[in-house]
């Protein structure tokens, strides 16, 4: 008797986007330590550049779990971990939600001690193939590098995620594409600077700080009440059709009289379970069977279906 | 059709068209803010520059940081305050000398009551949170010079080296094993002391380097503009700061005995 829960493969029509979401998130990762390189090197004392590079060091964690998790999929389940490991997603998602909340912490902590102290950052000027060039302006062109190609990443890779219903990757994707938005803010502070106004480089990097806590609570509540077996939503947050979908077609069955289904999500897959009244006692081994070949048809995430036939 | 296929080009250049008018958008910001802004960016934030530029150059030095500045006489010396004195003709103007204790002058440079700081400071001074720094005009590397008599060694286990007494340079040198000779004796010891005063005494400086002492000028925090232009002063500079110091040695060697005895056998 295998108790094990079925191996997890993809239709063959997802298989493109599977692809393109391995390769975008290779390519992510691989930009993101370009782009922290260079942040570091033009940092200075910038507030607001400091939490740019801060928001670009741990954006590379989700990227790196959801290529991970991506991979682990194709893991079949053995003995140990009878069910697979879809869940190990979650919680790396989790993780990742909580380093983001850490960092968001820290960033508005220390801009918020910053502007109250009145601190007026210094940003000096430095020698580049023997011209004096303020280092100001080469934040700029760093921040825009780090801002353009992740909106086009984070742009590209929402399509594939939706598809995929990989919540994890279009949370990952989400936060790319507003990349945008911290860079400009950390730009706007260094232009501030520069105009004379002592206060925009705290205000920027408060900004940034409180960005990256929204995106971190966020992520933190989607993940942790996932892990506790919430009914299945979709990558949207709407109440998944599914379980209403799995009902109905096995209420069509001829010899269901009443049936009742309760789901939940693992990773990119549901788990769940059906408890069917039969009209009478004939067949029961077949009837499961049937049942739960019905439901599996419905929809490529509905992975594992328990059918318990039950007493009205 | 899924949304996201709805486009007829290819998926790579699809970002480009839709993000090219955003992009182009915030350069046009940025310019604009450069140009409306004027030629004169980064600003002080305390406008400091203005207040120097054919006025008055507040300079607080810290004393007895031979080369680099002295008080002798009620009037400051070495190679910085000559460094000064070119800056504050470039900027047409007139210079008020400041002395004190080095902590004072430091915290009234970072209440925005002087312009400026210098007397032997480092790059890795414990201020460097609490005023501005500049880039390091000249990196001094403390080395041991060698009579010309004698052979250089690289392992400097069990060698007699004259140094400095009571500086950190004894604790490196007893790291590396070597014998420090703090007092003085009749014989021709190599001695551990940066390369512009090894070079003054005759001995040939040699591997291994010691120590790095970057030395820079104090600025008040924030005051971008400012440091801009004391910043591409010392770039022009820099280049000049050995002949310089070669020329404040032997100025103080033929003067007053007192600055020549400060200056000799010194590490800072």
């Amino acid at each position: 008797m295998n108790t094990l829960t079925g191996r997890f493969e993809v239709p063959e029509r997802l298989e493109k986007d599977l692809r393109r979401a391995y390769v975008l998130e290779a390519i992510t990762i691989l930009y993101g330590l370009s782009v922290v390189t260079v942040m570091y090197l033009v940092m200075g004392s910038s507030q607001a550049m400091k939490a740019a590079w801060l928001e670009d060091l741990i954006s590379l964690v989700p990227a790196i779990v959801v290529l991970v998790g991506l991979r682990m999929r194709t893991r079949p389940p053995n003995e140990k971990y009878p069910y697979g490991f879809h869940r190990a997603l979650g919680i790396s998602f989790q993780v990742a939600s909580l380093a983001l909340c850490v960092v968001g912490f820290y960033v508005v902590y220390d801009s918020a001690a910053s502007l109250i102290a009145a601190e007026h950052p210094t940003i000096g000027t430095l020698q580049l193939f023997g011209h004096p060039v303020w280092l100001g302006w080469l934040m700029l062109p760093a921040l825009a590098y780090s801002a353009i190609p992740a909106s086009v990443l984070g742009y590209l890779k929402l399509g594939p995620a939706k598809a995929l219903h990989n919540k994890a990757m279009v949370a990952d994707a989400a936060m790319q594409k507003a990349d945008w938005m911290t860079s400009s803010a950390a730009a706007v502070g260094i232009l501030g600077i520069a105009l004379g106004y002592w206060w925009a480089d705290s205000v920027a990097a408060l900004v940034i700080g409180l960005d990256v806590l929204k995106d971190g609570v966020t992520h933190l509540k989607t993940s942790v009440f996932d892990l506790m077996d919430r009914r299945p939503e979709t990558v949207e947050g709407e109440p998944d059709e599914l379980p209403t979908k799995v009902e109905k077609r096995i209420a069509e069955l001829p010899w269901v009289s009443r049936v009742d289904v309760r789901m939940r999500e693992a990773g990119q897959v549901f788990f769940g379970e059906a408890y069917v009244v039969p009209v009478d006692d004939q067949l029961p081994a077949e009837r499961t069977a049937q049942a739960v070949e019905c439901a599996k048809a419905v929809d490529w995430r509905m992975h594992d279906l328990t059918v318990e036939l039950v007493r009205p | 059709m899924r949304p996201y296929e709805c486009h007829s080009s290819p998926w790579p250049l699809v970002p480009v068209l839709r993000f090219g008018g955003r992009i182009a958008s915030a350069l046009l910001f940025v310019l604009s803010v450069l140009l409306l802004g004027g030629c004169d960016l980064p600003r002080d934030l305390e406008g400091t520059q203005d207040q120097v530029r054919e006025g008055t150059l507040h300079v607080g030095v810290i004393d007895d940081a031979a080369p680099w500045a002295i008080w002798s006489a009620g009037e400051p010396h070495g190679v910085e305050v000559s460094l000064v004195r070119d800056l504050a003709r470039q900027m047409q103007a007139d210079i008020r000398w400041v002395a004190g204790p080095d902590a004072e002058l430091l915290h009234a440079l970072a209440a925005f009551e002087l312009d400026l700081v210098i007397g032997g400071l480092e790059r890795s001074s414990p201020w460097r949170k609490e005023v501005a720094l500049s880039r390091p005009y000249f990196v001094s590397r403390v080395m041991v010079g060698w009579p010309p008599n004698r052979n250089a060694k690289r392992d400097l286990d069990g060698v007699r080296i004259a140094v400095k007494p009571h500086t950190s340079m004894v604790k490196k040198l007893k790291d590396r094993g070597a014998v420090p000779v703090t007092s003085g004796t009749a014989e021709a010891l190599p001695l551990a002391a940066p390369e512009w005063q090894l070079s003054a005494r005759g001995l040939i400086p040699a591997q291994p380097v010691l120590e790095r002492r970057k030395r820079v000028f104090a600025l008040p925090p924030g005051e971008n503009r400012w440091l801009n232009t004391v910043q591409r002063f010392l770039f022009e500079r820099q280049g000049d700061v050995p002949a310089m110091i070669h020329a404040q040695l032997s100025g103080t060697e033929s003067g007053a005995q007192a600055a020549s005895v400060r200056s000799e056998g010194g590490a800072k």
